[in-house]
């Protein structure tokens, strides 16, 4: 639990996953359309791992995987993600919590931007899971 | 012992017991026949009466041998031997060839009767004439009951005649052959005739049967081919892999009377709207709209759970709206799209809200399609590596196991893909609803629904045209 939460304290966004969780990659790449540069830590790649999960459970969690926090505040699973995000709200938590970009000129797709904001490498997580010809996530993002 | 303590009908044991037991037979005789005569019975009644009347007889005489009483004794009819008073029948007196019409109590009959409660069926067979029909007759019993109960009724009018006619000819001569003779053939013929009719009933019958089976053949090869072309049909019950009340079957009849309320309720709704009505009356209404929305979301999560490709499928749905189908139901930011225009006019919130919102479906819509064609490509990764091992036979076996228990588990997570598609879906419409005005809502929702039941009809259409 307290590696949970400290690890979810290190960025503005942080999804706990697996490798081989497909709605992970979904939700991963939601986050990566909305802008964001989230901090992915895979359960499973973890000597933690399974303590974490369960600690993910106890806070609700179901399926365990994946598991978000923004601003080091637990949000919930896929389906709390994306009632979210259609409601707005989430996008809304990410600009709070300073980890998608405010700026409406040029955007450009991610991660070549450079700002202000808590922008990572691009941790090549997503390596793990398959190689995907990625289409262009970040796209065009037109702030409201 | 007294007969009458056997006496079948308890109820009738006070009038009865005033009539002597001993003493002069005809005077009983004619105590029994006062007493049929004034009482109601049914004909199951009468006929056990027949029955015990005979016994009586054979109590009260005693005579010759009859050869039709040893004819059916000799077919190896059993014989109810517990009453006391049935002792003597093997010297049978001729009383009980004088009854045989009357009281039709061949051991055959005696035996049916006490036997079976359908007394109508056992009456027309007469085992001293060898009619090879007399299973026929068995065979369809319930077309044969109402004419026979007619017979019967009949016989048993008859028998009461007869009754009093041989209680007469015994009192007067010595039971003279012709009269009995007569009685006899009399009798044989009208047997014979009821099982002629009967004959020719269960021949109709049979007939009948031969057609509506041509006719159920025919029925079930149009319904496998309107199935084959994809026409909904909502049947029930002849399959049966359904499982639990979650089967594919199941459900799709539970969406059938979804859909059925979903129109009702449509109706309701357009009728408001032409009509006027309020802003509180079409709350209510489009609130019951809402909520019917999410009826059909949890009918969808619990099939998700037992058969996930039966709604992946899209079977459940008609062919036109199968072509737009993603993820097991309608993409809402094509829902959204094709209803900015009919909601006009907008406030400018309204549209940037709704506007987002199509943005928000669109690009949850593209994450979830992702992770299902990342699914995809991970199950065929997990089928396609080592088919060519070379490693021994029970190398190759474990692998095998171990591929298929991978590709098990991928399959599993298919179920949340659908459930996440379908709380998108239903995420969108309540943010919609949050975004209108009352009366907006209501015109989108009836701008939801023509556009599905066009499709649908565009299905019919399609299925119907001419090739």
């Amino acid at each position: 639990m307290d590696r949970v939460r400290e690890l979810a304290s290190k960025k503005a966004a942080v999804i706990f996953t697996k490798s081989s969780c497909c709605m992970c990659y979904s939700i991963k790449t939601l986050f990566y359309e909305l802008g964001a540069s989230p901090a992915i830590h895979e359960l499973d790649q973890d000597p933690y791992g399974r303590d974490m999960e369960r600690a993910l459970r106890a806070l609700g969690c179901d399926p365990s995987v994946p598991a978000v926090f923004i601003g080091g505040r637990f949000v919930g699973s896929s389906k709390d993600v994306i009632s979210l995000h259609v409601d707005g709200s989430l996008k809304q938590m990410l600009k709070d919590a300073k980890a998608i970009c405010m700026k409406k000129e040029n955007p450009v797709p991610f991660p070549l931007s450079s700002s202000t904001c808590d922008h990572s490498p691009f941790t090549g997580s997503l390596a793990h899971v398959m190689a995907l010809p990625k289409t262009a996530a970040a796209g065009a993002m037109h702030e409201v | 012992m007294s007969p009458f303590s056997i006496f079948p009908f308890p109820m009738f044991d006070v009038e009865l017991g005033s009539i002597p037991a001993h003493g002069n037979r005809a005077h009983f005789e004619a105590s029994c026949l006062r007493l049929l005569r004034a009482s109601t019975f049914t004909i199951s009644q009468l006929l056990e009466l027949r029955v015990w009347m005979a016994n009586l007889y054979l109590g009260f005489t005693c005579g010759n041998a009859d050869s039709a009483f040893n004819s059916a004794k000799a077919s190896g009819q059993p014989f109810p031997t517990d009453r006391s008073y049935i002792g003597t029948l093997d010297k049978t007196p001729n009383s009980f060839t004088i009854n045989p019409s009357a009281l039709r109590v061949e051991s055959q009959g005696l035996h049916l009767e006490r036997g079976q409660q359908t007394g109508p069926v056992s009456i027309s067979r007469d085992h001293t004439e060898n009619w090879g029909e007399s299973d026929m007759a068995d065979a369809s019993p319930r077309t044969d009951i109402s004419t026979d109960a007619e017979t019967d009724e009949k016989n048993l009018r008859f028998d009461s005649e007869k009754l009093n006619a041989a209680v007469a000819a015994s009192d007067s001569s010595d039971r003279s052959k012709s009269n009995l003779d007569q009685k006899i053939l009399r009798r044989l013929a009208q047997n014979r005739e009821a099982a002629r009719k009967s004959r020719l009933r269960k021949k109709a019958y049979v007939q009948q049967l031969e057609s509506s089976r041509l006719k159920l053949t025919q029925l079930e090869q149009e319904l496998q081919r309107a199935r084959q072309q994809g026409i909904f049909i909502s049947s029930s019950g002849d399959q049966s892999h359904s499982l639990g009340g979650n089967g594919a079957m199941t459900f799709d009849v539970e969406y059938g009377r979804w859909l059925e309320e979903h129109n009702r309720q449509i109706n309701e709704l357009r009728m408001a709207v032409n009509s006027h009505a309020g802003d509180a009356e079409l709350r209510i209404i489009v609130d019951g709209v809402m909520a019917h929305y999410d009826e059909i979301f949890r009918l969808k999560s619990n099939v998700a759970k037992a058969d996930v490709f039966h709604l992946l499928s899209g079977m459940w749905k008609t062919p036109a709206e199968r072509c737009f189908l993603w993820l097991g139901g309608f993409r809402s930011s094509e829902l959204l799209k094709l209803l900015v225009n009919q909601l006009e006019p907008l406030t400018e919130q309204q549209l940037v809200g709704v506007s987002n919102l199509q943005q928000s479906s669109q690009q949850a819509e593209d994450a979830l399609s992702q992770g299902m064609e990342a699914l995809q490509q991970s199950l065929s990764e997990t089928l396609s590596t080592g088919s060519l091992g070379s490693s021994g036979s029970t190398g190759n076996v474990a692998n095998y196991m171990g591929q298929m228990a991978m590709a098990m588990g991928k399959l599993g997570t298919l179920e949340g893909f659908i459930c996440q598609a379908d709380n998108l879906r239903q995420q969108t419409l309540q943010q919609m609803h949050r975004i209108l005005t009352t009366r907006q809502s209501a015109r989108a929702l009836l701008a939801i629904h023509d556009y599905f039941s066009r499709l649908r009809a565009l299905s019919s259409l399609w299925l119907a045209r001419p090739r």
